[in-house]
C-alpha cells in the first residue's frame, strides 16, 4: 500500500503555520526519509498522518483510502497507519508478548501463529516474557516494530527510532531494520536527523521545512 | 452531567437574594454581619499564615538538611492530615479545663487563679496550624524534590547562607504552591463547623448552621452564604494573582537529586525540638490523652453505637470514594487535551467545590433536589423522603464537596504519562474504552489510588455536610464524636475516636507512601 499526501497545511493555536502546502508518496516496499531542523514538524507530521492530530486542510490517502480531506477524517483506530515512536512507548504493565499482541485480531490460535512469526522476524523469541524495564534499547526498539507490525499496517511511521541508541548498535539495526522492511512490501516514513540513517536505509529523502524538497537516491 | 449539575446548583442561589428579607436577616446584617466577616478572616489568614509557616520550613529543612531520624520525621510529619481538627479541639479543651491533664501539669510548677483556656480565636489558630500544616508540607516538599541539587550548590559556591538560599533562591520559587496550598488551609478552615461551634466562635458556618437549623430561616442562610461565596471567590481572585507568574521549571527531567546537608549542633536541637513539639501537639497528645481516657469509658455508653458508626462511615466513604474516583477518572480522561482553554475552564469548575464550604453545599444541594424529593413522595404515595432516606442527597453533596481532592491526584497520574502510550494504543487499533481501561487505568492506578485513600481520609473526618444531610437516626464516627462533645461527655467518646485516628492514619500513611513510591506530585488540592 502507498501513502499520499497532497497539500497538507498545519498550525498550533495562534501560532504561525508549522507544515504549510506539504505534499510527499511514498510507494510499496519504498523507505522515505523525512529530515528537517529541531521543531520543523517532523513528529507533528507523523501525528497527522497516524491521526492523532488534525490538519488544517489537505489530503492524506493510504492506498485507495482517503483517510483525511475537508469531509473526512477517519479515527487512528481505523487507519491501519503502524507508529513506532521516538521512546517506543511500550506498556509498561504488560509483558513483550502483552505488548505485541495488544493490537491483533483474530483466534487465540490465529494470534499465537503470528506472534511466533514476528517474533522469529525480529528475533526477540527469547523475550517474549520480560518487561519492558528488562529490555535494552535495541531489544526495545525491536519490541516497539513488532508491536506495530502486529496490527498489520498499510503504512509504517517510525519516528527518530535510533535516537535513544549508542553508535555501535545503531549500524547493526539499521541494516536489520532495512532488510525487515524490504520484505514487508509496505510504505515506510522514517522521520530523523541522522544523515547515516538516510544514506544507509532510505530510498528518498524529504527534507521538511521552509523550502521543502524531495530527493531520490 | 457532573458540571451541569455544579452550574446549576450555584446559579439556583440568585433568585433568593430577591426575595423580601427577614427580621433574623436584619439582626444578622445589623449586628453579626461585620464581626463575622472579621472572626471569619482572622482566623483564616491566621491559620493559613502559621500553617504556612510550619510547612513550608519543615518541608525545607528535611528535603534539604541532614538531622537525626530525617527519615521517620519525613513520614510523621503528614500524620497530622489523619487528626480531625475538631476532635484536637475536644481533647484540649478537656485537658486544659479545671483538673485536666495540662492544668494539672501546669499547677505542679505555677500557681494559677483560673483554669487554661484555648477555646478563642488565638486557641483555634494555634489547633487549625498543626492539624493543617501537612497541606504546605506535603506541596511544599514535592515541589523541593523536584528541584536540582545544582541550584543549592551553586548558590552555596557563590557564598549564600542557607538561610539567604531559602529566602532568595527558594521561597520566590515556591511562591505558587505556597499561597496554592495555604488558600487550601484557608478554605478547610472556612468550611469547618466542629472546633469553631466547639470554641463558640461567631464565623460564618457557625452562622448559616444557626439560621437554618435554629432559626428554620433558609433564605437567610443563602444569604451569608452569597457573601462567603464573595469573599471566597476575592480570595481565589487574591490567589491567581499571586501565583501569576513565569512557570519556572527545567527543559530536563534528568536532574542531579538533592544531597542533605549535615545541620550543626544547636541547629539540630531546635529542628528536632521544634518538629516534635508540632507533631506532639498536633497528633500525639491528643491520640495520647484518648489512651489514657480509655479504661475510664463507661462501657455500656459506647457498645451501642460503636459498629454501627463504624459501619455506616465505612459504607458512606467507600461509596462516595468510589463514586468520586470512577468521576474523577472519567473526566481526565475526556478533558486530557493539553493546553486547551475549555479543559483549563472546565477543570476550575468542576474542583470548584473544595473551595465552597459544606454547609453552602448543603444549602444548594437542599434546594435543587428538596423539591423533587416531595414531589416523588406525593406521586407515589410513599411514606418516606426517598432521596433522602436513600442518602441521595448526602452522596451528591459529598461528591461535590471532594472531587477536587482525586480530581488533582489523578490528573497528575495521566500527566506523568503524558499521551504517547495512549496515541500507541489508539494506533494498534483500540477503542477509547478499550484504551481507557487496558492502558490509562493500569497505569494511573497508583495516584488514583493515593487520591482516594485521601478522599476516604476526608470522608471519615467530615462532620458538616453530614450532619446537615443525614437521614434521622444516621451517624457516623464523626457525628458521634460531635455529639458526645456537645453533651459535654468527650471522654465516652474515646473508643469512637482512637477508631477514627487510627483509620486515617494508616490511609495517610499508605496514601503518602504511594506518593512517594509513584513520585506523585503530593501538591494535594
Amino acid at each position: 500500500m502507498s501513502l499520499s499526501i497532497k497539500h497538507l497545511n498545519f498550525r498550533f493555536l495562534e501560532q504561525s503555520p508549522l507544515i504549510e502546502d506539504f505534499s510527499l508518496s511514498i510507494q510499496p516496499g519504498e523507505i522515505t526519509a523525512l529530515v528537517g531542523l529541531s521543531g520543523s514538524g517532523k513528529t507533528t507530521l507523523i501525528q497527522l498522518i497516524a491521526g492523532l492530530m488534525k490538519p488544517l486542510s489537505g489530503t492524506i490517502q493510504v492506498g485507495n483510502h482517503v483517510v483525511f480531506d475537508a469531509h473526512t477524517n477517519i479515527p487512528p483506530q481505523q487507519r491501519q497507519v503502524g507508529v513506532v515512536f521516538q521512546d517506543y512507548a511500550l506498556f509498561p504493565h504488560f509483558t513483550v508478548q502483552q505488548n505485541i499482541m495488544f493490537g491483533m485480531k483474530g483466534t487465540k490460535v490465529d494470534k499465537q501463529n503470528q506472534l511466533h512469526e514476528l517474533v522469529t522476524l525480529l528475533d526477540i523469541a527469547s523475550l517474549v516474557d520480560r518487561y519492558p524495564y528488562q529490555l535494552s534499547g535495541g531489544q526495545m526498539q525491536r519490541v516497539a516494530i513488532a508491536r506495530s507490525l502486529a496490527v498489520k499496517p498499510k503504512v509504517l511511521l517510525l519516528d527518530e527510532p535510533f535516537s535513544n541508541l549508542d553508535s555501535t548498535l545503531i549500524r547493526r539495526l539499521r541494516t536489520d531494520l532495512k532488510k525487515i522492511l524490504t520484505q514487508l512490501n509496505i510504505a515506510v516514513l522514517l522521520v530523523t536527523h541522522d544523515p547515516m540513517d538516510t544514506s544507509d536505509m532510505a530510498n528518498h529523502t524529504v527534507n521538511l521545512g521552509p523550502l521543502s524538497s524531495t530527493l531520490k537516491r | 452531567m457532573f458540571l451541569m449539575l455544579m452550574a446549576i446548583l450555584l446559579i439556583q442561589f440568585i433568585p433568593s437574594l430577591f426575595s423580601p428579607v427577614s427580621s433574623a436577616w436584619l439582626t444578622v446584617q445589623n449586628y453579626l454581619l461585620t464581626p463575622m466577616l472579621i472572626n471569619t478572616l482572622v482566623l483564616a489568614l491566621g491559620s493559613g499564615l502559621f500553617a504556612g509557616v510550619i510547612g513550608v520550613s519543615f518541608a525545607y529543612i528535611v528535603t534539604f538538611f541532614r538531622f537525626p531520624f530525617r527519615k521517620t520525621f519525613a513520614w510523621l510529619l503528614v500524620l497530622p492530615l489523619a487528626m480531625p481538627s475538631y476532635v484536637v479541639a475536644y481533647v484540649y479543651t478537656a485537658m486544659t479545663s479545671y483538673q485536666g491533664t495540662l492544668d494539672q501539669f501546669f499547677r505542679l510548677f505555677i500557681t494559677m487563679n483560673q483554669p487554661l483556656s484555648i477555646s478563642n480565636m488565638i486557641g483555634a489558630i494555634l489547633l487549625f496550624g498543626v492539624t493543617l500544616y501537612p497541606y504546605v508540607y506535603l506541596s511544599a516538599r514535592s515541589f523541593l524534590l523536584r528541584q536540582p541539587a545544582s541550584l543549592m550548590d551553586s548558590a552555596r559556591l557563590l557564598g549564600k547562607s542557607e538561610l539567604a538560599i531559602f529566602w532568595n533562591i527558594f521561597l520566590p520559587l515556591l511562591k505558587p504552591a505556597l499561597i496554592g496550598a495555604m488558600v487550601l488551609v484557608m478554605m478547610e478552615v472556612i468550611n469547618d463547623y466542629g472546633l469553631t461551634s466547639y470554641f463558640g466562635l461567631n464565623v460564618f458556618a457557625t452562622g448559616i448552621f444557626q439560621l437554618w437549623f435554629n432559626g428554620n430561616d433558609i433564605q437567610s442562610a443563602i444569604r451569608l452564604s452569597m457573601v462567603i461565596l464573595l469573599v471566597i471567590f476575592t480570595v481565589l481572585w487574591i490567589e491567581s494573582i499571586l501565583r501569576k507568574q513565569k512557570p519556572y521549571g527545567y527543559a530536563t527531567t534528568r536532574l542531579k537529586p538533592m544531597k542533605p546537608i549535615p545541620l550543626s549542633g544547636w541547629m539540630n536541637t531546635l529542628t528536632l525540638s521544634s518538629m516534635s513539639a508540632v507533631l506532639a501537639l498536633g497528633f500525639f497528645i491528643p491520640l495520647l490523652q484518648f489512651l489514657m481516657w480509655l479504661p475510664l469509658v463507661n462501657q455500656v455508653a459506647w457498645d451501642a453505637f460503636f459498629s454501627l458508626a463504624l459501619w455506616n462511615t465505612v459504607a458512606l466513604s467507600t461509596v462516595v470514594a468510589l463514586l468520586i474516583a470512577f468521576i474523577a477518572f472519567s473526566l481526565n480522561q475526556a478533558l486530557r487535551k493539553p493546553n486547551s482553554l475549555l479543559r483549563q475552564a472546565l477543570k476550575r469548575f468542576a474542583t470548584l467545590g473544595y473551595s465552597v464550604p459544606g454547609s453552602i453545599i448543603a444549602l444548594a444541594v437542599v434546594m435543587l433536589l428538596a423539591p423533587l424529593d416531595r414531589w416523588i413522595f406525593v406521586q407515589f404515595n410513599l411514606n418516606f423522603l426517598v432521596l433522602s432516606s436513600l442518602f441521595v442527597l448526602l452522596i451528591i453533596a459529598l461528591v461535590i464537596r471532594y472531587f477536587a481532592v482525586s480530581f488533582n491526584f489523578t490528573e497528575s497520574g495521566f500527566q506523568k504519562i503524558g499521551m504517547k502510550f495512549t496515541q500507541a494504543s489508539y494506533t494498534l487499533g483500540q477503542s477509547k474504552l478499550a484504551t481507557a481501561f487496558l492502558i490509562d487505568l493500569p497505569m494511573v492506578q497508583q495516584s488514583l489510588l493515593a487520591g482516594t485513600l485521601i478522599v476516604m481520609v476526608d470522608l471519615f473526618k467530615e462532620l458538616p455536610l453530614t450532619l446537615f444531610l443525614r437521614p434521622l437516626g444516621f451517624d457516623t464516627l464523626a457525628t458521634r464524636i460531635f455529639q458526645f462533645a456537645g453533651d459535654e461527655q468527650v471522654l465516652q467518646s474515646t473508643p469512637l475516636a482512637l477508631l477514627l485516628i487510627g483509620v486515617t492514619s494508616l490511609f495517610v500513611l499508605f496514601a503518602n507512601r504511594l506518593m512517594i513510591k509513584g513520585k506523585i506530585d503530593e501538591s494535594i488540592h
